[in-house]
């Protein structure tokens, strides 16, 4: 919405770099050293690295996207899980068994989570397509109302209103073992042919994995907990990885805003990398006193 | 089927069952195997004892029942640990049922320590509700403890415990100990109680999340770490007191060596298969 | 307007809880503990909705009688007695020792807790279940991988030292450099990719969860 014109997107960029940039400066103009306590002040100095650092992944991001749209697409290479949606709900279709959605176990306040119901809207369009059923129990109550809302619409998109089932949307319970096994009980007895794991888990990504592997469902699996990859890796049939997760939503949609923002991502990472490498080359060299102890970089990235 | 084809396609419950007497016998007959210690039990374990007696330590509860098997023993050796020293403990808790798990830690302690007070020499401050990543409960306990729980978990009003006198916030006190199954857990004091306010940290996580906290570990924000029921063992074993989590290193250690070896045979099935099939073929 | 104002206001909270974390002046310091707390307020009466979720999709099932009717029977059942405990006693009273004890205290402490314990538990037989079904060495990383996770399964229990006393410390390096190398990597491009979903999502980009026009 915010980027749909061009006018309104230059005075977007605009109004952030002011923001971002020009209150701080005034803020320190005003003299921050006679302020006594944190409070007083406007800004932060502890916090410049930061800002900058924010500034600079912001307007990586917005100029990719704007790029996009007046270019062409970005070339992206192929994220195996996501290829794999349309094939997936096609075979549920086949079998004429259902197809089962876990948004994951955190809140709303979770990016993951939001990430999952943004695929969870697209999969679902396909269901409606294709007239397959889906189920979509959730750990959480705020996403159980977010997921009703986003599969309805999906539905109406997909030209199927009246398909859409309230029910098919549900809540289970706020406790993390008591939805797996929730799940593990729809799983072992309604036997979904095609089963997504999208958004943050924890200890039941392989309880939930390897009951679905059992059933012989296929699987398609996604969140960015570092410690439950391998799980998934192992159990499921594919596996978006840490931020293949967040791309996921903008390869489905296939909107060059969206694609445009993983080109921006991927340059910001470019940018870590750099500085990761220019860091250890400096710490080495200090280690070795070729080069003073004050080329260190290493206090630039302190948080604070 | 050839044998190759009915033994890679094993029944799950012939594995299970193979699982269940791997764990169980060593539980009925431990072996009673050493345990060697290492760098991150090591260091937190001399952290402790640079502490002087009437210090001030927070041990924050931030698991639940189903991690209690590997957290909870490693909770009892440290809070021994600092009874022994004659530290006060200072208990919140950023998940729900923590005040439940600190109640019987103190519970227990009360057996070894009779002398020990609730009020004066620990506290259990309750439950900090907020959002998943744990970063405002965190920033309120270290800047105003009083706000964050003007009570503790029995209802007793702030000032009218003494463990608490002088304390503003967590900032002040000299260890925040983060015993953790998830979120919120040790990243949410790691960066924000360590990065902002230089709290010292130590942590104590199950074995599945313990690869993700070494990067804490190697750049100094995490003072000492326990990962697992491993952890808690090296623990037990550097206190010198015995416990759950010496007991399951015999059992953990033949589930390891099942696992292996279940790893072994199916890829010698493995290659075995792609030989007969170079053969046919 | 069914759309826009939710997507005007994900920006503009957004935008003042970016600018609060560099601003510590008031009002933009106290703002983040304010919406914290609204969002806790929001989230305890969103409980409400998963409750009756819940208990009408059980009672449904129950007037239906449905396959299984009766395990919902059961789950309504507990449902109710925990709840009545729960809001009569509380965690109720402390004996010597600071435990509390009460019929809710019994229920966690003799039902809550060994039913958590025996689902994280079933996780050991699903470990096993699945590296026998899955760990295979297709590929050279595949073999460093196994090789890699033999060492630290071998290095992190005591029987190691039995077979060589180097094997604990091979465990730990893997740990403390490849392994440490890997979650560092996972760990900055998840950052990143969520700064790129957020961005997305405040600028109106990504506004799937509130239903696209």
């Amino acid at each position: 919405m915010i980027l749909s014109k061009r006018r309104p997107r230059l005075l977007t960029l605009t109004l952030l770099i002011v923001a971002f940039v020009l209150i701080p400066a005034l803020a320190f103009a005003q003299g921050q050293g006679n302020k006594k306590t944190n409070t007083e002040r406007w800004f932060n100095p502890d916090r410049v690295n930061m800002l900058i650092a924010a500034l600079v992944s912001y307007c990586l991001i917005l100029y990719c996207i704007h790029h996009a749209t007046r270019v062409r697409l970005p070339k992206m290479r192929r994220i195996g899980g996501v290829e794999a949606v349309e094939e997936a709900v096609g075979r549920a279709t086949e079998m004429g068994r259902s197809v089962l959605f876990v948004p994951g176990i955190q809140d709303m306040d979770n990016v993951q989570t939001l990430a999952a119901l943004n695929i969870l809207g697209r999969v679902a369009q396909r269901v409606a397509e294709y007239e397959t059923e889906l189920k979509v129990p959730t750990c959480r109550s705020l996403v159980m109302s977010t997921a009703q809302e986003v599969t309805k619409e999906a539905f109406l998109r997909a030209g199927h209103p009246d398909a859409f089932r309230p029910d098919s949307v549900f809540y289970m319970t706020d406790d993390q073992f008591g939805y797996a096994a929730g799940i593990n009980g729809i799983m072992l007895r309604e036997r979904p042919a095609t089963i997504f794991m999208m958004g943050a888990f924890y200890a039941e990504s392989l309880l939930l994995a390897e009951t679905g592997n059992r059933i012989g469902a296929i699987q398609i699996a996604g969140t960015a907990m570092p410690s439950q990859i391998p799980f998934f890796v192992a159990a499921c049939d594919y596996t978006l990885i840490g931020e293949e997760l967040f791309a996921a939503s903008a390869y489905l949609a296939k909107e060059e805003k969206l694609l445009g923002s993983l080109r921006g991502q991927d340059m910001c990472k470019f940018l870590v990398m750099l500085f990761i490498v220019v860091g250890v080359l400096l710490e080495l060299l200090i280690c070795f006193d070729i080069i003073a102890p004050s080329w260190s970089i290493v206090s630039w990235f302190q948080a604070k | 089927m050839n044998l190759l084809q009915i033994l890679q396609n094993i029944d799950r419950r012939i594995i299970y069952v193979l699982m269940f007497l791997s764990v169980i016998v060593p539980l009925v007959k431990p072996l009673g195997l050493p345990i060697q210690t290492t760098a991150p039990a090591e260091n937190f374990y001399d952290y402790i004892e640079t502490l002087k007696p009437g210090d001030k330590v927070a041990l924050s509860f931030d698991y639940d029942p189903a991690s209690r098997p590997e957290v909870h023993p490693m909770a009892l050796a440290l809070a021994y640990h600092c009874f022994r020293k004659k530290l006060k403990i200072i208990a919140p808790s950023l998940w729900p049922v923590g005040p439940s798990l600190a109640a019987e830690i103190f519970h227990d302690m009360k057996k070894e320590f009779p002398h020990l007070k609730y009020g004066v020499d620990f506290v259990n401050l309750g439950y900090i509700s907020g959002p998943t990543q744990g970063v405002s409960q965190v920033e309120s306990l270290c800047t105003d403890l009083k706000d964050a729980r003007p009570v503790d978990v029995h209802g007793t009003p702030y000032d009218e415990l003494p463990i608490l006198k002088g304390v503003k916030g967590l900032k002040d006190i000299r260890l925040v100990i983060s015993l953790s199954a998830g979120d919120p857990g040790i990243p949410g004091w790691v960066q924000i109680a360590n990065a902002r306010y230089g709290v010292k940290i130590g942590g104590g996580a199950t074995a599945v999340q313990a690869p993700q906290f070494y990067p804490y570990i190697q750049s100094g924000q995490l003072i000492g770490f326990l990962g697992g029921l491993r952890g808690a063992a090296e623990y037990e074993t550097l206190v010198g007191r015995k416990g759950t989590g010496m007991a399951g290193m015999d059992a953990q250690s033949f589930a390891h060596i099942l696992i292996i070896l279940l790893i072994v045979m199916a890829n010698v099935l493995f290659f075995l298969e792609k030989q007969q099939a170079k053969w046919k073929g | 307007m069914k759309r826009e104002i939710p997507l005007m206001m994900t920006f503009i909270i957004g935008v003042v809880l970016i600018i609060q974390f560099f601003v510590p002046h008031r009002p933009f310091g106290v703002l983040k503990s304010t919406f914290a707390n609204w969002t806790n307020i929001i989230a305890v009466f969103a409980i409400l909705l998963g409750i009756l979720s819940l208990l009408k999709v059980h009672g449904e099932k129950i007037s239906r009688r449905a396959e299984g009717w009766y395990y919902s029977v059961v789950l309504i059942f507990a449902f109710a007695i925990t709840a009545f405990f729960g809001l009569s006693f509380g965690l109720g009273e402390k004996v010597a020792g600071g435990e509390m004890r009460n019929p809710f205290f019994f229920i966690y402490k003799y039902g809550f807790v060994p039913l958590q314990g025996t689902m994280f538990s079933l996780l050991a037989f699903f470990v096993a279940s699945a590296a026998y079904r899955a760990f295979r060495a297709r590929t050279f990383e595949a073999t460093l991988l196994l090789m890699a996770a033999f060492l630290v399964m071998l290095g992190r229990v005591p029987i190691s030292q039995k077979i060589w006393g180097k094997l604990p410390y091979i465990a730990e390096w893997i740990m403390k450099v490849p392994n440490m190398a890997g979650q560092r990597a996972i760990l900055i491009g998840a950052a990143l990719g969520m700064i790129s979903a957020s961005l997305r999502i405040l600028l109106g980009l990504e506004r799937e969860h509130l239903g696209r026009d």
